[in-house]
């Protein structure tokens, strides 16, 4: 299997406080990858990192061959790799189907090609009943949403989804699982960020990578990684990880 | 469609709009009323280009004046000095302006927060006191008086509708392209601008070249008509650096319509409280700024427009396929 994005040794240190040290990983075209972390694990630093708004203290990563160390987020958007945020950063005022738009102009340069692009991905998110509506009077779930579209309208390879189903109900997670597990068939690999071991993120995902204080402390299918000794230990304290 | 019926109303406006202002002097022949309407075509210019760059981009700048004094003079100089024609010698003016724009740009548009803001006040400070002092090529503080060109009032007149109407057009054509949606992307949020393949720098400092052209081409119309400047006139911070500001805040920043009508209002006002307040008509523009902030935000034309058709509203216009095209 070909690796499309490739992260070696990469560390982040901010002063003297580590907040990623040595991680360790690759992504492959289409692959669904979870990121699994407690709250200041490191998975917005990552994520931050790899989009080169933060450049790394040591470390590579390697998109398409291409070395994006020292590349600024525009032109990491540009050669494929986007992302949301953990805090949803909608235009507030500006409409659902401009925000999109937006997006879309990363590939197009008329009115109309990115009118046309932002309506197909609308749909694909099933946003477009809202197209007019302005981003500032959408709800979490359909801000996140949006997010979602507008990085979709970039025509990425690489998606970075940034806590995706924080603040979510049951059944707004299951649909945003629901689209996230549509992306392969296009083509779009997807790196999604959660805080807490999900069934749900288990199941969509063929690999997991688990953070906890900056380091990467399994890596495997979730299988594995469900009954690793460590991640139990991070998530639910010393005394549970004997058993 | 609503597009279709939005996109007439605009040309039936614009149509109107260039009759008026077309035929205003022909039916109108008193001169001072005719300074009047000159002064208002050179605030519409002023106030579209700082709209373009505060109300659309949101980069907001205490210090315009720069640019305007930076026609000025250049333009003046030329003429002058050099016997170089007036009329070229204000899209001299202009890129004069964008000149002195792209190191500014450069520099700031890197940094966030009130970097930009300030720079500009310290730059338009900066360039008064090189005028003032620097007695050799501008004549400091006695300033430059310049042979009229013309007696009558009627060609400033409608050199002023071209440039006011041409920095109009230049900030719609602007707008309702890719550049528009990525300067409105940057105002709103800059962090998700960036992260879907905006240039956010060279955005800003695009936004920030047509300010500064179309400023500094006002600058040199005005020294032409005014035919005397002098550094306290050209780079003043009150009635020009603040005043632009309060013309697109008041009159609505990020609309199109909006620096006309702050433009409107702002010399009526300061004619009529000229005579009677003198220096005092500063207080007069403190209270409108707080007037404006408090009461309307979203200035004269934002507030109207969203209580008003929506067609009206300051929006690009996306809603349908059908606007904004073939042009």
């Amino acid at each position: 299997m070909g690796e499309m994005l490739e992260v070696r040794k990469l560390s982040k240190y901010f002063g003297g406080l580590p907040a990623l040290v040595n991680v360790d990983f690759t992504i492959a075209p289409g692959e669904i990858v979870g990121l699994i972390g407690p709250n200041g694990a490191g998975k917005t630093t990552l994520f931050n990192v790899i989009t080169g708004v933060f450049r790394p203290t040591s470390g590579e990563i390697h998109f398409e061959g291409k070395n994006l160390v020292g590349l600024k987020p525009h032109d990491i958007c540009r050669l494929g790799i986007t992302r949301t945020f953990q805090v949803v950063k909608p235009l507030p005022k500006m409409t659902v189907l401009e925000n999109v738009m937006v997006g879309a102009f990363a590939r197009v340069g008329t009115k109309e090609e990115a009118r046309a692009i932002a309506v197909r991905e609308l749909e694909f998110t099933g946003l477009l009943p809202k197209r007019d509506a302005l981003a500032r009077s959408l709800t979490l779930a359909d801000r996140k949403r949006l997010e979602l579209t507008r990085a979709l309208a970039t025509r990425p390879k690489l998606i970075l989804l940034d806590e995706v189903v924080a603040g979510l109900n049951p059944t707004e997670t299951e649909e945003t699982i629901a689209l996230i597990q549509r992306l392969p068939e296009r083509g779009i690999a997807a790196v999604a960020g959660v805080e807490h071991v999900m069934r749900v993120i288990m199941t969509i995902s063929q690999r997991i990578v688990v953070l906890n204080y900056g380091r990467m402390i399994a890596q495997g299918s979730p299988e594995e990684v469900g009954h690793n000794p460590e991640v139990i230990q991070a998530y639910l304290g010393e005394a549970y990880a004997e058993t | 469609m609503l597009g279709q019926g939005r996109r007439g109303w605009r040309w039936v406006g614009a149509i109107l709009g260039a009759v008026v202002l077309l035929g205003f002097p022909i039916v109108v022949p008193d001169v001072y009323l005719q300074h009047l309407a000159i002064l208002f075509l050179l605030w519409v210019t002023l106030g579209t280009s700082w709209n373009l760059l505060g109300g659309y981009a949101g980069q907001i700048s205490f210090g315009h004046a720069a640019f305007f004094g930076m026609g000025a003079y250049t333009s003046s100089l030329l003429f002058a000095k050099l016997g170089f024609p007036p009329w070229p010698g204000m899209l001299l003016g202009g890129v004069a302006g964008v000149l002195l724009a792209v190191p500014m740009g450069y520099i700031c548009f890197r940094l966030r927060g009130p970097f930009f803001a300030l720079s500009m006040l310290a730059l338009s400070e900066f360039l008064r006191l090189v005028a003032l002092n620097w007695r050799d090529l501008t004549e400091g503080a006695v300033g430059i008086l310049l042979p009229p060109f013309f007696i009558s009032k009627l060609p400033y007149y409608y050199i002023g509708v071209a440039l006011a109407a041409a920095t109009m057009l230049a900030t719609w054509v602007l707008v309702d392209s890719k550049v528009g949606f990525y300067l409105l992307a940057i105002r709103e949020d800059q962090d998700a601008a960036e992260a879907l393949g905006i240039d956010t720098t060279w955005y800003k400092l695009v936004a920030l070249m047509a300010s500064a052209f179309f400023t500094a081409m006002a600058g040199s119309y005005y020294a032409n008509y005014m035919a005397y400047i002098d550094p306290p006139i050209v780079f003043s911070i009150v009635d020009l650096s603040i005043a632009m500001i309060l013309v697109a805040v008041l009159g609505g920043m990020g609309t199109l319509l909006g620096p006309v009508v702050g433009a409107l209002v702002i010399v009526t006002l300061s004619e009529a409280f000229r005579a009677y307040f003198a220096a005092a008509h500063l207080i007069v523009y403190g209270v409108l700024i707080i007037v404006a902030i408090v009461f309307m935000p979203e200035g004269i034309v934002g507030s109207l427009a969203a209580r008003g058709p929506r067609w009206l509203r300051p929006r690009v216009a996306t809603e349908a396929p059908a606007t904004g095209t073939g042009h």
